[in-house]
C-alpha cells in the first residue's frame, strides 16, 4: 500500500443482518489511477462504493480519504464524485436546475454547470425536464453531477450503462482526459471490454472478498501465451505435445474439435512451429490467442456458478 | 446549512405539487364559502330563541366572523393538502433515489432534515396567507351582500386577535406536517406516511366528536380521569383548544354551533403539548435519516 494513497480502504466489512456483504476488503488508490472494480452480481461492489461515498456505514474497517479517516472527517467527501448505478434526479426539474440544486448542496460553483453540460453533450437538452430524458441522457447527467466541483476521486458505477456507442466513446475519452489531469477513478462495470480498454489495475470482488488486486497485464497472463494450432494431423500432434517427448517449456495442451490450444511462454512461440515441423506435422494454422479479461474474470469467479 | 436550505427552497418552489395543492385549497375554500353565503340567504326554521341557524350562518360568512373560518381553514381542511406536500417532500427523495446524490458529498444528514423542516414550516405560512386573504375577501363580499356595507371597526379592535389567530393556525398545523415529514423519512415512502397521518387525523377527529358526546357521562363518573388524560395528550384535542380561541375571538355565536362546548381553556398547555409533539417528530426524522442509504431508488 502506498503512503500517499488518495483512497485507502482497510479491512472494510459490511454485514446486513446475517448476510456478510463485504468481508474485510483492503486496497488503495493512488492519484491518477483508473482502477476497475469487478465482481459477479451481488459480490459487494456497490456496497463497497456506497461505503466509500459515505452512504452506508461500515460494520468494521477504515476508510482513509486524502489521508483522513472518513468517520472522523466527512468533509473530504466533498472531493469525491459519485455516479450511482441508477441516475436519480428530480423529474420536474430540467438538467440545469437539477445540477443547480446539487451544486448548492455540494457547495460547488454553479457557474461550471454550462460547461459540464457541454462536456457530457447535454447542452442542447438542458432546458428539458429530467423525466423526458432517455436512459443514456440520464446517465450523462449523472456523470455531469459526479464532476460538479471538480472532485479528485470519482466513483463510477456502470457509467456506460444504456449509452449508445457514441456516448460510450465520449465517456471513455472523458475518463482518459480526467486521468491525464491527475484525477483518480474507481470504475465499477460489467462491461469487461471497457475495463480492459481503460483501466491500469483491476480489483475483483467475489462473495464479499477481494480476490484479485493486480495490474491488468498481469491478469491477462502475458507470462503464458495461448496458441491456436491446426496441423495436418491434430491427433498425432496432441500425442507428441502432451507425451514424454514434449519440450519442457510447453505447460499444457487442450484438444478442441478442429484445433489444439497450446500454452507456453511467449518467447518459445517460434520454437513451437519448428518442433512440430521437425516431427512432420506441417502447420495449417498457428496464431497466438489474445488474453482477455472475460476469461480471467470467469476463471476467478466461476465457482459460484 | 445555507446551501441545503437554498436547495430545498428551490425544489419546493419549482415543484408543481406545491402550487397545485394551494390552488386546490383555494378552490375548495371559495366553493365552500360561496355555498355558505348562498345558504345564509335561505330562511331556516329556528330551534333556539336567541340565535336562529340563519343568524349563525350570517355571522359565519360575514365579517368579522368570517375571519375565524379564514384563519382556521388551513388547520382544518388545508391540513390534508399540507400533509400530502410534506410527506412527498421527504418520501420522494427515496422513491426517486435523489437522496443518493444529496448525501454523496458528505452533506450533513441532520442539516438536511432541518432544512426540510424549515421549508415545510414555510409552506404552512405560504398556504395560510392566501387562504386567509381569500377568506377575508369572501367575508367582505358576504358583508356587502347582507348588510350593504363592509364593517371595518373590527380591524382596529381585533388586529391582535387576527395576528394571534394566524400564529395559532401555524402552531396547530406544525406538528402534523412534521409528523408527515418524519414518517416519510422513517418509512422512506410518501404514500405510507400520508396514509398513516391522514388516517390518524380522520380517526382522531371522529373519535374526538364521539368523545365530546360522552364527556358529560364521563365527567360524573369515576372514569373522569380518562377525559383529562385525553385532553392533555391528544394532538387533536390540543389543536382544537387553540383553533377554538380564534373562533371565539371572531364569532360571537360560536358556542351555539356546539363547536366549543368542551373547551376548558388551557391555551398555554395546548401550545406546549403541540410544541412537544413537534419536537418528538423532528427528533424521529433526525434519527431516521441516519440509517444506511442504498444507491437504488425505492420506486424501481
Amino acid at each position: 500500500m502506498t503512503n500517499g494513497a488518495l483512497l485507502r480502504v482497510e479491512g472494510l466489512t459490511k454485514r446486513f443482518g446475517q448476510r456478510l456483504a463485504v468481508d474485510g476488503i483492503s486496497f488503495s488508490l493512488s492519484r491518477g489511477e483508473l482502477v476497475g472494480l469487478l465482481g459477479p452480481n451481488g459480490a459487494g461492489k456497490t456496497t463497497t462504493i456506497s461505503m466509500i461515498a459515505g452512504l452506508i456505514r461500515p460494520t468494521a474497517g477504515r476508510i482513509l480519504l486524502l489521508g483522513r479517516l472518513l468517520e472522523e472527517d466527512r468533509t473530504t467527501l466533498r472531493r469525491v464524485g459519485l455516479m450511482p448505478e441508477v441516475a436519480s434526479f428530480y423529474p420536474y426539474l430540467n438538467a440545469r436546475q437539477n445540477l443547480e440544486v446539487m451544486a448548492r448542496v455540494y457547495g460547488a460553483d454553479p457557474g461550471q454547470i454550462d460547461s459540464l453540460l457541454e462536456i457530457v453533450g447535454l447542452a442542447e437538452h438542458a432546458r428539458r425536464p429530467f423525466r423526458t430524458y432517455s436512459q443514456g441522457m440520464r446517465q450523462m447527467l449523472s456523470l455531469a453531477n459526479a464532476l460538479l466541483g471538480d472532485p479528485e476521486l470519482l466513483l463510477l458505477d456502470e457509467p456506460t450503462n444504456g449509452l449508445d456507442p457514441l456516448g460510450q466513446q465520449r465517456v471513455h475519452q472523458l475518463l482518459r482526459d480526467l486521468v491525464a489531469r491527475g484525477k483518480t477513478v474507481l470504475l465499477c462495470s460489467h462491461l469487461l471490454r471497457d475495463v480492459q480498454e481503460l483501466c491500469q489495475r483491476v480489483l475483483i470482488i467475489h462473495r464479499g472478498k477481494l480476490i484479485e488486486d493486480s495490474p491488468i497485464e498481469h491478469l491477462l497472463r502475458p507470462g503464458e501465451l495461448r496458441v491456436f494450432v491446426r496441423t495436418v494431423a491434430d491427433d498425432r500432434a496432441l500425442v507428441l505435445l502432451s507425451g514424454p517427448a514434449r519440450p519442457e517449456w510447453i505447460s499444457g495442451v487442450d484438444r478442441y474439435d478442429d484445433h489444439l490450444e497450446v500454452r507456453l511462454p511467449p518467447e518459445h512461440l517460434p520454437q513451437l512451429s519448428a518442433f512440430l515441423v521437425q516431427h512432420g506435422l506441417y502447420l495449417c494454422e498457428l496464431r497466438p490467442l489474445e488474453g482477455d479479461l472475460v476469461t480471467a474474470f470467469v476463471e476467478r469467479t466461476s465457482d459460484m456458478r | 446549512m445555507r446551501g441545503l436550505l437554498k436547495a430545498e427552497v428551490l425544489k419546493a418552489i419549482r415543484r408543481p405539487m406545491t402550487w397545485i395543492a394551494l390552488g386546490i385549497l383555494l378552490a375548495i375554500m371559495a366553493t365552500l364559502r360561496i355555498l355558505l353565503i348562498a345558504i345564509s340567504f335561505v330562511p331556516l326554521p329556528a330551534t333556539d330563541q336567541q340565535s336562529t341557524p340563519t343568524n349563525v350562518l350570517v355571522d359565519l360568512v360575514t365579517l368579522p366572523g368570517a375571519a375565524a373560518d379564514a384563519l382556521n381553514f388551513v388547520p382544518s381542511i388545508g391540513i390534508f393538502a399540507l400533509l400530502v406536500v410534506a410527506a412527498s417532500l421527504g418520501g420522494t427523495e427515496f422513491a426517486w433515489g435523489t437522496i443518493v446524490p444529496l448525501l454523496a458529498r458528505g452533506a450533513s444528514r441532520s442539516q438536511l432534515v432541518l432544512a426540510k423542516a424549515v421549508v415545510v414550516l414555510g409552506l404552512i405560512a405560504l398556504y395560510l396567507l392566501p387562504t386567509a386573504t381569500l377568506g377575508l375577501l369572501l367575508g367582505t363580499v358576504a358583508s356587502q351582500l347582507h348588510d350593504g356595507s363592509v364593517p371595518l371597526d373590527w380591524i382596529r379592535e381585533r388586529w391582535l386577535d387576527f395576528l394571534l389567530g394566524l400564529m395559532r393556525s401555524f402552531w396547530v398545523t406544525m406538528p402534523y406536517v412534521l409528523a408527515a415529514l418524519a414518517l416519510a423519512i422513517s418509512f422512506r415512502s410518501s404514500a405510507l406516511a400520508m396514509g398513516t397521518v391522514l388516517a390518524y387525523v380522520i380517526v382522531e377527529q371522529v373519535g374526538l366528536s364521539v368523545f365530546q358526546l360522552l364527556r358529560p357521562m364521563l365527567a360524573s363518573s369515576t372514569w373522569s380521569w380518562i377525559a383529562s388524560i385525553l385532553d392533555w395528550t391528544l394532538l387533536g384535542a390540543n389543536a382544537n383548544e387553540l383553533t377554538g380561541l380564534t373562533t371565539r375571538a371572531f364569532l360571537s355565536g360560536a358556542a351555539s354551533l356546539g363547536e366549543l362546548s368542551a373547551s376548558q381553556g388551557h391555551p398555554w398547555r395546548a401550545t406546549l403539548v403541540l410544541a412537544i409533539y413537534a419536537t418528538i417528530f423532528l427528533a424521529l426524522a433526525l434519527a431516521a435519516i441516519r440509517r444506511d442509504v442504498g444507491t437504488r431508488p425505492t420506486s424501481s
